[in-house]
């Protein structure tokens, strides 16, 4: 059988022990809140503190590195020397170099038959080429090798056939022949 | 009016509920304005200083380790080594000295020979070259430049037919040149070591000059002997 619980105090002192409890806690939160507010500046205190430590640290650790590698200064004067001319060195070999790559490209792909009159490349990698054959086979091979991206490895872009003209067996022709870098020197500059 | 009840009456003992709270919040407000949040917001910043100090630091203990490694003997020598291909002067003579030995070697006439020397800043000249030969003779000149220990570039190339098969062919080469830099850069500047490509290309360079001659200007000028002979 269940107990019956019957509270006898009366009405109003209830709510006073109520009112009392509130205000307790209204206390205690404010107490609690202040705490946490004074702990929080002693967190960002301490973390400042520890912050400027670590900066002493670090400015110490700089201005010793610095004085090592001052003392160090014949060696490094020897190694920027050195850096700074392989340096430039890397950069010029890894330079394309246009008329050599024109030269060499016209003197593979020309035919042994066909004899060249005149060959000029500007550093563009732009070919003005004029030569003579009498076997119009082998000219047509040429002309054959300058278009043919399989044969010229695709660093001809574009050839133009200025002229051609028979004088008897000997056919003389002029060619214009433009390689893949002269292109995009053109773009670059646009 | 006795003590009590005056204590009972103040401002704080009626207020005392309402007063507390108010003044934790107000004490509350006032440190996260003036303290937490200034300090907070500066310890950011001085985190990012930190960091880049620590970085900087990186950076020098890096520069301290290549620096000590430096072996300073084969250092001068190599510095000799890219001295020839890169030399700190014009120094046209070596340049005319190493195109006539490629000439001559490959079997070229020389007609003429003329330098069109510019200004330090552009760290080159031409050189512009009139020789006579078979085309072959002209593309073995073309490959001994790229094997020759001073760097030089055919920027421009002619030729045409002469007699006999051969042709007249202008030539004109670049030439490079770098002054010694004067300054090193400050010491928080970072280094990159020398890699294995860069000392490959010294050893590169070394090999040409044993198949080329070097020729410098103190080799041209030779000895000059005592500057006061009664000495």
């Amino acid at each position: 059988m269940d107990k019956l619980s019957i509270n006898l105090l009366p009405l109003e002192l209830r709510s006073d022990t109520k009112r009392e409890n509130r205000k307790k806690l209204i206390i205690a939160s404010s107490i609690a809140a202040l705490t946490g507010f004074i702990f929080l500046t002693l967190v960002i205190f301490g973390f400042r503190l520890y912050q400027g430590v670590k900066n002493s640290d670090l400015a110490k650790q700089t201005k010793e590195n610095r004085d090592q590698i001052s003392a160090l200064k014949n060696k490094e004067e020897l190694f920027f020397l050195l850096k700074d001319r392989v340096t430039k060195i890397n950069s010029l070999s890894t330079q394309d170099n246009q008329s050599v790559l024109a030269f060499n490209l016209i003197t593979f792909l020309i035919p042994g038959g066909v004899e060249v009159n005149s060959f000029s490349v500007d550093k563009t990698g732009k070919i003005a080429l004029s030569g003579e054959t009498n076997s119009l086979s082998l000219l047509n091979d040429f002309f054959d090798n300058l278009i043919d991206p399989k044969k010229n490895e695709g660093k001809i872009v574009s050839t133009k056939l200025e002229s051609l003209t028979k004088n008897g067996d000997r056919i003389k022709f002029d060619v214009s022949i433009s390689l893949t870098g002269a292109t995009k020197n053109l773009v670059s500059r646009k | 009016m006795d003590l009590s009840q005056i204590t009972e009456n103040s401002f704080f003992v009626r207020y005392k509920y309402f007063l507390l709270p108010v003044l934790a919040l107000s004490i509350g407000l006032i440190l996260l304005t003036f303290v937490i949040i200034p300090q907070f917001f500066s310890s950011l910043s001085t985190e990012k200083k930190l960091l880049e100090v620590k970085t900087q630091n990186e950076k020098l203990i890096q520069k301290l380790q290549i620096l000590t490694q430096v072996d300073e003997e084969s250092y001068r020598q190599n510095i000799n080594i890219v001295l020839t291909a890169i030399p700190p002067d014009q120094d046209v003579p070596s340049a005319i000295g190493q195109i006539l030995y490629l000439i001559n070697v490959s079997t070229l006439r020389l007609s003429s020979v003329g330098v069109s020397v510019g200004t330090n800043a552009k760290e080159s000249y031409q050189l512009r070259l009139e020789v006579e030969g078979d085309i072959s003779a002209l593309r073995e000149f073309s490959d001994k430049l790229k094997t020759s220990p001073r760097i030089m570039k055919i920027t421009g190339l002619e030729f045409n037919k002469i007699r006999g098969g051969d042709v007249q062919a202008t030539i004109e080469i670049l030439t490079y040149f770098k002054p010694i830099s004067s300054t090193i850069g400050s010491i928080d500047q970072s280094i990159n070591p020398i890699t294995d490509q860069e000392a490959e290309i010294i050893k590169q360079i070394n090999s040409y000059s044993k198949t080329v001659p070097v020729i410098t200007s103190a080799t041209i000028s030779g000895p000059k002997g005592k500057t006061d002979p009664f000495e």
